[in-house]
């Protein structure tokens, strides 16, 4: 698949395009950053013993949320439950109401949330605020963290007992005992969203099972979720002008084909090479890795680092190294030096990068930019694998309370936050005040420079269903490639049968046994070690806490059903 | 140096010595300068120049300003820069006053309580309390969402007592016995011999407190909940971040937006510049000090 962006100079936008963008372009780099474990977790801290089996049990397990489809407009090009988007080629203007009655109580709606941009202007000059606090009928009080910086003020806050009433946490944050945590610090808001009860709020009813998941802990509902698309960050982004003018094939169908590509665009002479950072993923899943964990049949779980495709992947990459194919510049890490590979990407230096689905925002805004999206393939041809991701990336909770009002107040706040695309208040959500943060273009919203910066408040982030393509001022055919893309890749979904799963050792050592196979990994893929060095490192990770997992995944999975 | 300037007892200097220093000198001078250079030339260049060159631009061919109107327009930068720079000046002479006082104090023998009070100093350079126990500190002083958190939990520091404690034991004995024949009172010695003496010290002081209390982006971090009174370095921080992820993500429709290397350079201008403005000043103080110390006694 290939685009020839050259006519338009404008985002990827779905509703909330810029963040989204963002968000999906910085998850690896925030990943990297929140490493810290939380101290506090009150007093139902258990002994560490055990994974979800072993958290506490606040009570009986409820089912989760029913799905209710949410009320929309006709999309230009329909998605599934599945995981396929939908796309619409503008935002209506005029859509429906989705929200009736009431949402606040004129009270104060302070919230904890991480954010990627600077901080909006103060509420006397932000009518975007302004407007927000109206609609709502709350006065919205945002404390808002850079992401990188979240998992260093979050244990602190929690240690103060100064977490703000409502506490959104990114799922990608390193919470230690979150099912403590979440039973010591927050509220069960199982009476009022589980099965049919969350259909008082028919927004928080449209969102997916996926979502809801990430909330659901010790069998109850603590979180509301941030919906996120489905596909993990392995995606190949195809310079295809490049590549084409190597006379190579942007799309191969095999390990070989791929090899090849690599080979006809890479001319150091010309400064011009095949990759820029890791495409460890990408290989993974064309040697048929699993998405982290594979559950047997037995009910017990294996890591995918112990699958026959991984030390072969990597000895791939390797051997790419060594060829030549990668950039010099670029780090191994996709994250690391990210601007400066896009840079590179962008000027045609390096042919492919590998990324999160909605970098697509990264290079559809640059109108000069010819760029195709890779298609997954097995290594000896035919359809290739693709990992999820969590289905979401945030989840909001309530602290504690008792008081029925102020449940209901908040999740009708949050009801109305989770308004899908088209609705009104998604407009009001995404757009702000006419004049003031957009105007109208030939029937299309855009924002002002005004409105972005207004913008910035964390709403966003707390609280949302199902996520669409809607680009009308992007580059033309983004959103179709996008889909095209994902309805190659959908059927060849691949999930991690633990994402969510609760284990004590993930938990609490995941990060850093992790870190120690991505150096393990680094550095065969440099040259610095040889693969067979590979084996070892797997057989240390799994003594150190790997095996471990496995066991209370297993636990947690025979405890869930 | 000219002959006439050179000391009698040193030789004329052989042409390939002065040249080695020469080049010596110009290759350190390459080295400081290089950085600045590239961070200048990249916050003024634009985005074609940057992705052509891979992403950092030695000297930019059209210089363009759009990434420091970008930091500017509409955001909240300028209240950010008075933020700072009011909480600078006021920490560090808060500091310095603490500092000061402290450092003279523990500095004269047979007052009291001294070497207890010393210990006690000296022990928090080995052991640090931690972001928990001090952000739960500044709880309980009242001090959360004040600029006061920004000022008092690290005002006195250990090292800084220790550095002005050390030169004002320096100074001779017979000073301070001379002012006390005359009359004078422990505050008449500080205010009329000590410090006339340790300009060069308070100084140097002066400036890591300053460079301290400019750079702190950490304390507002846990401090500040309200980001209408963040300091720059938080914004600066929120600006990095959000550019560091992504470099054209952040397009408005219809607008060009400067690049990211040309806005994360820019920010490092920006909140560089104060510092290098002041410190010229100080050097022309540390160099008295450094004199002072050289014909003492």
């Amino acid at each position: 698949m290939t685009i020839d962006n050259g006519s338009a100079s404008r985002p990827l936008v779905n509703p909330l395009s810029r963040r989204n963008v963002l968000k999906g372009a910085g998850l690896g780099a925030a990943l990297a950053a929140f490493g810290v474990p939380l101290a506090a977790c009150g007093s139902g801290s258990g002994s560490g013993s055990g994974g979800g089996a072993a958290a506490p049990a606040a009570g009986k397990s409820v089912p989760l949320p029913t799905y209710v489809p949410p009320v929309k407009p006709k999309p230009t090009l329909e998605g599934n439950g599945q995981g396929l988007m939908d796309v619409y080629d503008s935002f209506p203007l005029n859509g429906p109401k989705t929200v009736n009655g009431p949402v606040g109580d004129g009270g104060e709606f302070n919230f904890l949330v991480m954010t990627y941009g600077e901080p909006a202007p103060p509420l006397e000059e932000n009518v975007y605020w302004q407007l927000l606090n109206k609609e709502l009928n709350v006065k919205v009080n945002p404390i808002r963290v850079p992401f990188a910086d979240f998992a260093t003020k979050f244990p602190a806050m929690v240690a103060g007992d100064d977490l703000p009433e409502v506490v959104s946490i990114p799922l990608y944050m390193n919470v230690a005992r979150l099912p403590q945590l979440a039973e010591a610090q927050f509220t069960d808001l199982s009476d009022h969203l589980s099965g049919d009860a969350v259909k008082k709020y028919p927004n928080l009813a449209g969102i997916q099972e996926a979502g809801w998941l990430n909330g659901y802990l010790n069998g109850r509902i603590y979180g509301v979720p941030k919906s996120d698309p489905v596909y993990g960050a392995g995606q190949i982004y195809t310079k295809t002008d490049v590549i084409q003018a190597a006379g190579a094939n942007p799309q191969p169908k095999n390990l070989a084909e791929f090899k090849d590509l690599a080979k006809a665009v890479t001319n150091p002479k010309a400064g011009v090479y095949a990759f820029g950072g890791s495409i460890s993923e990408f290989l993974q899943m064309a040697f048929g890795v699993p998405n982290k964990w594979t559950r047997n049949a037995d009910g017990s779980f294996t890591s995918a680092y112990e699958h026959p495709g991984f030390i072969p992947a990597i000895q791939e990459m390797a051997g790419m190294y060594k060829s030549g194919y990668f950039h010099p510049d670029t780090t191994m890490n996709a994250n690391q030096g990210k601007v400066q590979r896009d840079a590179l990407f962008r000027s045609g230096k390096i042919a492919m990068i590998m990324d999160g689905t909605r970098a697509v925002g990264i290079v559809a805004d640059d109108k000069d930019v010819v760029f195709g999206l890779m298609v997954p393939f097995a290594k000896d041809g035919g359809k290739g694998i693709y990992w999820t991701g969590g289905g979401a990336y945030a989840m909001t909770m309530l602290k504690k309370t008792s008081d029925k009002s102020k449940i209901e107040r908040f999740l009708r706040v949050l009801d109305y936050i989770a308004a899908p695309f088209g609705s009104r208040e998604s407009f009001i959500m995404s757009y702000g005040v006419e004049g003031a943060d957009y105007t109208v273009k030939n029937g299309v919203a855009v924002l002002t420079t005004r409105g972005q910066r207004e913008q910035d408040l964390g709403l966003a982030y707390i609280a949302g269903g199902p996520q669409v393509l809607n680009d009308p001022q992007g580059a033309p055919g983004v959103d179709k490639l996008n889909y095209e893309w994902q309805q190659q890749v959908v059927p060849n979904l691949l999930a991690n049968p633990a994402q969510h799963l609760y284990s004590q050792t993930q938990n609490s050592k995941g990060a850093a046994l992790e870190q120690q196979m991505q150096d393990a990994i680094t550095s065969v893929f440099l040259g610095r070690e040889q693969p067979s060095t590979l084996a070892p490192a797997v057989q240390k990770w799994k003594a150190g806490g790997g095996d471990r997992m496995a066991k209370e995944f297993a636990e947690a999975a025979a405890q869930a059903g | 140096m000219s002959v006439i300037d050179r000391p009698v007892w040193l030789g004329r200097p052989k042409p390939v010595a002065i040249a080695l220093k020469a080049l010596a000198l110009v290759l350190i001078s390459g080295v400081v300068i290089f950085p600045f250079l590239v961070v200048i030339s990249t916050s003024l260049a634009t985005k074609a120049e940057i992705d052509a060159n891979g992403g950092y631009v030695l000297w930019p061919t059209h210089v363009s300003f759009d990434a420091y109107r970008q930091i500017f327009d509409g955001t909240q930068v300028s209240r950010s820069i008075v933020i700072s720079v009011g909480v600078t000046v006021a920490g560090t002479a808060f500091s310095l006053f603490c500092t000061v006082l402290a450092a003279y104090g523990l500095s004269r023998r047979g007052s009291l309580f001294q070497r207890g009070l010393l210990t006690f100093v000296l022990v928090t350079l080995l052991f640090g309390p931690g972001m928990i126990p001090v952000y739960l500190m500044v709880k309980q002083l009242g001090m959360l969402n004040t600029y006061w958190a920004l000022i008092i939990p690290g005002a006195v520091s250990a090292f800084n007592i220790v550095i002005i404690r050390g030169f004002i034991q320096g100074i001779p004995q017979e000073l301070f016995d001379a002012a006390r024949m005359d009359g004078a009172g422990e505050w008449r010695i500080l205010w009329s011999i000590v410090l006339p003496l340790s300009k060069a010290v308070i100084a140097v002081v002066g400036l890591f407190l300053a460079v301290g209390y400019w750079n702190n982006y950490f304390g507002p971090l846990l401090y500040l909940n309200d980001s209408q009174m963040w300091p720059l370095q938080l914004v600066m921080r929120s600006f990095v971040l959000e550019n560091h992820i992504s470099s054209n993500a952040t397009q408005i429709p219809g607008q060009i937006r400067p690049p990211a290397q040309s806005i994360q350079m820019a920010l490092v201008v920006i909140a560089t510049v104060p510092i290098l403005c002041v410190y010229p000043f100080l050097t022309r103080h540390m160099s008295k000090g450094m004199l002072t110390g050289a014909i003492k006694g």
